[in-house]
Formats: structure tokens, sequence, C-alpha cells
């Protein structure tokens, strides 16, 4: 677990812009629970969440807490700063998410960020699991380490 | 049949590098492109009952219409979402409308002066929260509202540092090389060669700048693995095409000594649960995230067209980078899926002697960008045997738009 309020990104990153939906989302981050959104009529589960599901056009939903495991979908090492105060190159990552242990009938992937991790070390299928960043009290950004 | 589409001028402002143009609007571009079009067609001006355009342009066709003093407006059409991925789809457009009878004559167009207003890479930079001067304590970071799905789509993303398009498209282009060995050195090839046909043609923001493959593999990484020159430029200009029936088409090709050029068929969309692809969605699905999006499309373009891609004599590709021109070459099965590499050391893109001359005009990566119209332009000049970069005896070419987000393409044939 992560306890000690670790910092890689500035507060000058974009914040997140959240509607209706996707903002359930991104209340269990801010708790440092990492969710997907899961049709309770037929465990599809989705990312980002949306006002129904995809597949049975339900519309009743419960945020699946995940186990913070993954695994390295693709990345790119981003030399072109979102922020002034970056340091740069940034690891963006697509994670693909763990589900199990929960109903989920799918995997679902998340974008992302790789730290604490030389570019050398980055390889595709490598295990992850996520870390927490606090970038305010009502902000918290999923990032992920290599185990 | 007599209304059956066809593109019959096409015209375009001066090309400069981003935010060069500044004495004269963006407006007044697309008004430029829109007369010289008309000139090249040898219509009139206000022959033109109808306009078409894309990604969002700025400069609404009602607007450009009065402006023009058009007779009768009875067309309009826009192709929703930003970016190239529409151009191919206002051209179908417009030969939908003239098909159908809604409109005789069609303009499409583009304008893009991003300088004056904002760049598309740097919309984030809004979003910034510099402290500037003294030293105060910055507002917490808190949650932004997203006013509609794209922004709530992005803003998904953006706060993990995902807003260009050059890390967008990267990300796929990383498991091709993952999976099928590619390697930096084959988009070096690609852009050396669209770098060669932009050497050719006085239109082209880099006609004067040459491209080594060394010089390319020293440029600077921008986002992993796509380099400087892995990227498309950010131009001003503005470009416009005028579709009309192949009745007038007829009439316009005995008066202009050139071949008519037939829109053949059209296609355009996106896969299953696509949303607005690389940009925002890391849940592409799995069989095809390591390729450009579009080969459900392009088979259907084919089927439609009643074509292969080996009757194609000359492609336009659009190319935003790179990496997306090789998996979409595969996308439209003029190579394996897994490929594109092997394709490319063939020098098959090469308007001298390749097997696919490709970009004749130097495309978005040398010409200009103008989110892909220009490569309709092209498209046309090189069946009108017009182009800086001739393919002798072209009957039939490919056009496609961006690939990796929701995608057109169009065939086009001289006869």
């Amino acid at each position: 677990m992560n306890t000690k309020a670790e910092r890689w990104f500035p507060n000058s990153m974009p914040a997140p812009m959240v509607d209706h939906h996707t903002l359930p989302w991104w209340q269990a981050c801010a708790e440092h629970r990492l969710t997907a959104q899961r049709c309770t009529a037929c465990n599809h589960a989705q990312l980002p969440s949306a006002p129904i599901c995809s597949e049975c056009h339900g519309n009743s939903f419960e945020m699946t807490m995940l186990n913070g495991k993954g695994t390295l979908y693709t990345y790119s090492a981003v030399h072109q700063a979102v922020s002034m105060e970056q340091k740069l190159p940034f690891i963006l990552a697509v994670i693909e998410l763990d589900v199990s242990g929960t109903s989920c009938r799918n995997s679902v992937r998340l974008m992302s960020n790789i730290v604490d991790a030389d570019e050398s070390e980055l390889e595709i299928g490598k295990p992850v699991q996520v870390v927490w960043e606090t970038m305010s009290q009502f902000v918290s950004l999923p990032r992920f380490k290599f185990v | 049949m007599s209304r059956k589409a066809h593109i019959v001028g096409v015209g375009e402002s001066q090309y400069t590098k981003w935010g060069k143009i500044g004495d004269i609007t963006e407006h007044a571009l697309a008004l430029q492109a829109i007369l010289t079009a008309a000139k090249d067609a040898g219509i009139k001006v206000n022959e033109i009952d109808g306009m078409a355009s894309f990604a969002e342009d700025r400069n609404e066709a009602i607007f450009l219409a009065a402006e023009l003093g058009i007779d009768e407006f009875h067309y309009g059409n826009m192709v929703w979402m930003p970016g190239g991925g529409g151009g191919c789809a206002a051209i179908s457009n417009a030969a939908m409308a003239v098909e159908t009878g809604q409109a005789d004559v069609v303009v499409v167009y583009r304008a893009l002066c991003q300088g004056q207003y904002m760049r598309f890479g740097h919309a984030a930079e809004l979003m910034v929260n510099t402290a500037q001067g003294e030293a105060m304590e910055p507002p917490p970071v808190v949650f932004g509202q997203a006013n509609s799905i794209l922004l709530a789509a992005m803003g998904h993303v953006m706060p993990f540092g995902m807003i260009t398009g050059a890390a967008a498209f990267a990300l796929p282009f990383r498991r091709h090389m993952h999976m099928y060995g590619t390697t930096s050195e084959h988009l070096g090839k690609i852009a050396i060669t669209f770098r060669k046909h932009a050497n050719n043609n006085p239109r082209a923001v880099m006609k004067d700048k040459t491209l080594t493959l060394e010089q390319h593999q020293q440029s600077r990484m921008i986002a992993d693995p796509f380099r400087l020159f892995d990227c498309c430029m950010e131009n001003d200009g503005a470009c416009a095409v005028i579709v009309t029936t192949e009745e007038r088409a007829k009439d316009l090709s005995r008066h202009n000594k050139r071949p008519m050029v037939e829109i053949v068929a059209s296609a355009q969309g996106a896969p299953k649960g696509y949303s607005f692809g690389s940009f925002t969605n890391a849940n592409i699905a799995d069989d095809i995230y390591a390729t450009g999006g579009t080969e459900q499309m392009a088979n259907r373009l084919w089927q439609k067209a009643d074509l292969t891609p080996s009757d194609v004599d000359v492609a336009q590709i659009y190319d935003h980078f790179t990496g997306s021109v090789l998996m979409q070459l595969e996308d439209f099965g003029f190579c394996k899926r897994g490929e594109g590499g092997d394709f490319i050391d063939s020098g098959a893109l090469s308007a001298h002697g390749g097997s696919l001359p490709c970009n004749t005009s130097g495309g978005s990566l040398s010409e200009a960008y103008m989110h892909g119209l220009n490569h309709i332009l092209e498209g046309a000049r090189s069946l009108w045997g017009e182009s800086c970069n001739p393919v002798k005896d072209a009957k039939v070419c490919l056009v496609t738009s961006a690939a990796g987000v929701p995608s057109s393409a169009i065939v086009l044939r001289a006869h």
C-alpha cells in the first residue's frame, strides 16, 4: 500500500473533466479505489463509465472494485510537455486491468502512466500494480509501477 | 448514370508553416480556395449550390455561400469530429448530394489557420494552472466539468498526459513493433519518400528541404517511437474540391481537355466500440489495436468499387504519422497484416518506380497538413496527369482519411 503520498506529476497537469456518468469512477479514485463500471444484468465491464451497457443496454450498474494489478499493454515515452513544470519524458501507458475475483466478464484497459521506471524497463506484457497520486483533497489519480 | 459524381476542379491557397498567415483571415482563405477551384473547374461561382466540409471547420457554409453570392443554397453538410478522419466522407456527402439531386455542384472545402486560433496540440495549455510572479499557493486540483461526450472522453485521458496526436498514435504503433518487428527505420523510409516527392512540388511547404534517413533517425523524439519527421506538419492554408454530375463533368472535360475523374465509391465509419479511436479509447479491441482501424471499412470500399488493391495505380494515404500510413496500407490489403515494414523496404511507395506510388505531392508530412483534403486534390491531379510526380497511365487512385480515428476513403477513376 502506498502510504507516503508520493508525487510524480505537477498540479498543473490537466484536471479530470467529468460528467454525471464518469463522476463515480473519479470519486472512487479520490478514495484510492480502482474500479470499473459493471452492468448488473450481464456483467459487462466498461471504462470509462457510460449511461447504458453497450451489450445489453441495461442501466443498472455497480462500481466494482478491482485488485489494482494489471499488465502493460502498450506505452510511449512522451517528450511533449503538457504542463510547464513536468519532467520529460513521461511514460504514457495503456494498462490491461486484472478483473479476477470480480464478476466482470471482460477485462478493461486504462490510459495511465508508468512511474518510477526507466525507459529501458518498458516491455509489453510486464505486470504492474496501481499506486495512487494524491493531487489534492478532491482528486487522486491511479499510476502504475512495475512489480 | 448521368448524375454519377465526378471531381471537376480543385484549388488551394498558399500553404505556409503554422501561424505564418496573419494578414489574411482563415475565412478569406476558404473563399480564396473555393474561387480557385471554381476557376480550375471552368465553372461560374454561382453554379455552386452546395457546400460540404469536415473536422468541425470554423468557416460555416451558410456564411460563405452568402459571401460568394451563390444564387440559391441547396445543400450544406458537415462531418463530425475534429481532425482528419472525415475528408473523404465530406467528398462522399457531396457525391451523394449530386447523385440524389439535392444539388448539382457541391464544393468541399477546409481552411486551417490554427495560429489565428489555437493549435490542436496546444489545447491543454489553456487548462494549465501556471503560477506567475509571486510565490502563491496555487489553487488545489479540482474536477472540471465536461460539457460534451468528447470532453468527458478526453477528460479521462488528458490528466495522464494523453493529449497530442503523436502520443495517441504512438501507442498502437508500439504494439505493431512488438508484434511484427517493425522498426523506426521503416518509418524513416516513408518520411524520406514523401519528402522526395515534395521536393518536386512548388506548393509544398517542405519543397526546399531534403531529408535523409540519417536525419530522420537523429531527429528529436516526440512520442516514442515517433520522431520529429514521423509527424505531420502544422500549416496555414485552405483547399477546395468541386464535385458535380457526370453530365456536367463531360462538358467540362471537353473544355478543360482533362480526363473525367469519377468518384467510383466511398466508405466511412468505425469498428465496434471505437469512439474517437486512439485519442480517447484505451479499449479498442485487441484484434484491431495494432492496426489503423480501417480494415473493415477498406473491405466495404473495395466491394462497393468492385476493385481490389492491385487495381490501384496511385494512392494518397493520410499521413498524420508515418506509423499510421504503414498500418493503413495493411488495412487496405496492399500487403499482409504485419508485413508493412517489408512492403516499405521494397520501395513500393516511390513515385519513381514503386509499385504503389504514394503521396505524390508530399502528403501531410511534406506538402501541407490540411486534414487530408490536399490528398484529394492530389488524387484528382494524379489522374489528370497534372501531378508534380506523374504516374504514367494512372487510372485508379485510392485516397484515404486518417487511420486511428473514425475514418473514410474514396476510390477515384479516370475515364
